[in-house]
């Protein structure tokens, strides 16, 4: 328990709560700008079962903001190179993998076993699909989105808490990739680590969860505000 | 949204009664059919169908879902 001794001092952990992370059972969907900046720490603060999805492979156009891949993985699949940095950063917890898009069919047979569903995708029918499943078996899916220097984060199905329909119910839009409107790694980290505090706090039991809320931050003017939502039928 | 708009924010002074009104006004303003967004009225969301009437000095956010990872 040396290697969490920091955390393991914080009043709101203490050992109980490092078992709570050790027990979690978490699944990553993407591991691009988003996934890759959070499984480091969702990692090494010990979250004991991880299992990531995604069916691409490294590129060069990553490597400027998917940091923990490196020039030699280009053409490798993601969740491979990722779990091999996940055993090294961390040996004592399972990384499993699932070298595939995340679909209905398979997908609602596995996503039962998780606490929390961590939405790291890049496209709007991968979000509402990660939304959909995770309203079914009524997990939190914690959720982040960037614009440019602008951000989106939530936490949708929270103890049937309002879903992402619930805040955003139309499903045509044109889907503006991070490559094709430009990102800079650091903005995508750091909503990357606002996903990661919610992530502690559910399993801790801990804080004010973002459930109902929007949080939006505009990296540029430092503005931030939360607009609240609620369930409707959408859901 | 901003760069469809080419504003981040705007003072209007229309006679519009609800949600809905709004919701048109928009669209036909700045011809947004190409982007979904939800309406938050004083910072809470508001289905765009909605008849809920506007009130002076609401603060109106115009939200698009953004997509990237």
């Amino acid at each position: 328990m040396n290697r969490y001794k920091a955390q393991i001092q914080l009043p709101h952990i203490g050992s109980s709560g490092q078992e709570k992370i050790k027990a979690a059972r978490v699944m990553v969907v993407g591991i691009g700008g988003l996934g890759s900046a959070i499984l480091p720490y969702l990692a090494s603060a010990g979250i004991g079962h991880l299992t990531l999805v995604d069916g691409d492979v490294v590129s060069e156009s990553n490597l400027s903001r998917q940091v923990i891949y490196r020039l030699q993985d280009v053409g490798r699949l993601k969740v491979e190179v990722a779990q091999e940095y996940m055993n090294r950063m961390n040996p004592e917890i399972q990384v499993d993998i699932f070298p595939k898009f995340l679909d209905l069919d398979w997908g609602r047979d596995i996503i039962g076993q998780y606490d929390i569903v961590v939405d790291c995708t890049d496209n709007f029918r991968s979000r509402y699909l990660v939304n959909d499943l995770t309203a079914m078996y009524n997990i939190p899916m914690v959720f982040a989105a960037v614009y440019q220097f602008e951000g989106q984060v939530s936490v949708f199905n929270y103890k049937n808490g309002p879903s992402y329909r619930c805040l955003f119910p139309e499903t045509e839009g044109k889907n503006l990739s991070c490559f094709d409107s430009g990102i800079m790694g650091s903005t995508v980290a750091l909503f990357a680590m606002y996903q990661a505090n919610e992530i502690f706090k559910i399993i801790l039991g801990i804080g004010e969860v973002l459930s109902g809320q929007l949080l939006i931050y505009d990296l540029l003017s430092n503005e931030q505000r939360k607009i609240t939502f609620s369930n409707h039928d959408n859901k | 949204m901003a760069d469809l708009t080419a504003r981040d924010e705007e003072t209007i002074s229309l006679l519009m009664l609800n949600v809905l009104e709004l919701y048109d006004w928009l669209m036909e303003t700045y011809k947004l059919e190409s982007i979904p967004f939800s309406i938050a009225v004083n910072n809470e969301i508001v289905p765009v169908t909605s008849d809920v009437a506007l009130q002076e000095n609401d603060e109106i956010a115009v939200l698009p879902p953004y997509a990237g990872g």
